[in-house]
């Protein structure tokens, strides 16, 4: 696909490559693919570990992990109940 | 070569770090997937609880959320089920507060042209504004 040199300008697609297509809203959205690599630990710098993370293995966090997510679904099912 | 299809621990892992030897191994399962061309599979549920636990459990932003998920999902070697709909839960994530899978239930219903009946008005607050 061809995409006119100021909008590739415009958008810092400064090379050719692959692109993803999707429909949204009645339009075409075109975007360019990312190396999967250029987003490893990209969120490394934005977490805050819980309390006592380090003495965890890594079974253990995953196990919090799953909990904290079963506790969510629970929380999910009583804010409905509570509500009507 | 066999596609895979990740858990939500792997992409936790690839995109925190927060267990290093998890991480290597994460971040050599995409590098194996994109040397083979093979695909690696996320699926909605999986995808609603990597969202719930960055955000509860690590205190990731909905904004860091919406643009680290979108991003993996616009790499070559990950391949996304149902990504209209889950790319639109995400923006939506940005704008309000509301559980991922609400949205997603939401959205999914409106896109079969239905409606969802629940006892959470969070789905009115969505009716309203989406």
């Amino acid at each position: 696909m061809s995409i006119p040199a100021a909008l590739r300008d415009l958008l810092g697609f400064s090379q050719p490559g692959t692109a993803i297509v999707r429909a949204e809203n009645n339009r075409l959205v075109v975007e360019p693919t990312r190396d999967i690599m250029s987003l490893a630990g990209i969120l490394h710098d934005k977490i805050k570990l819980p309390k006592g993370y380090e003495k965890m293995s890594a079974q253990e966090i995953i196990d919090a992990e799953k909990e904290s997510y079963k506790q969510g679904i629970i929380k999910r099912y009583e804010k409905s109940l509570r509500r009507r | 070569m066999k596609n895979l299809y990740a858990d939500a621990n792997v992409l936790i892992s690839f995109l925190t770090k927060r267990i290093p030897s998890q991480y290597l191994e994460a971040e050599k399962m995409f590098v194996d997937a994109r040397g083979k061309n093979m695909k690696v599979i996320l699926i909605p549920e999986v995808i609603l609880e990597t969202a719930y636990v960055l955000q509860s459990r690590y205190g990731v932003s909905r904004q860091d959320i919406h643009d680290s998920l979108t991003e993996i999902f616009n790499t070559q070697v990950v391949e996304v089920k149902h990504k209209d709909i889950i790319i639109r839960a995400l923006e939506i994530l940005k704008e309000i507060n509301v559980d991922l899978s609400d949205i997603y239930l939401y959205l999914t219903a409106k896109n079969d042209n239905a409606e969802v009946f629940s006892f959470d008005e969070d789905f009115e607050k969505l009716k309203r504004r989406f």
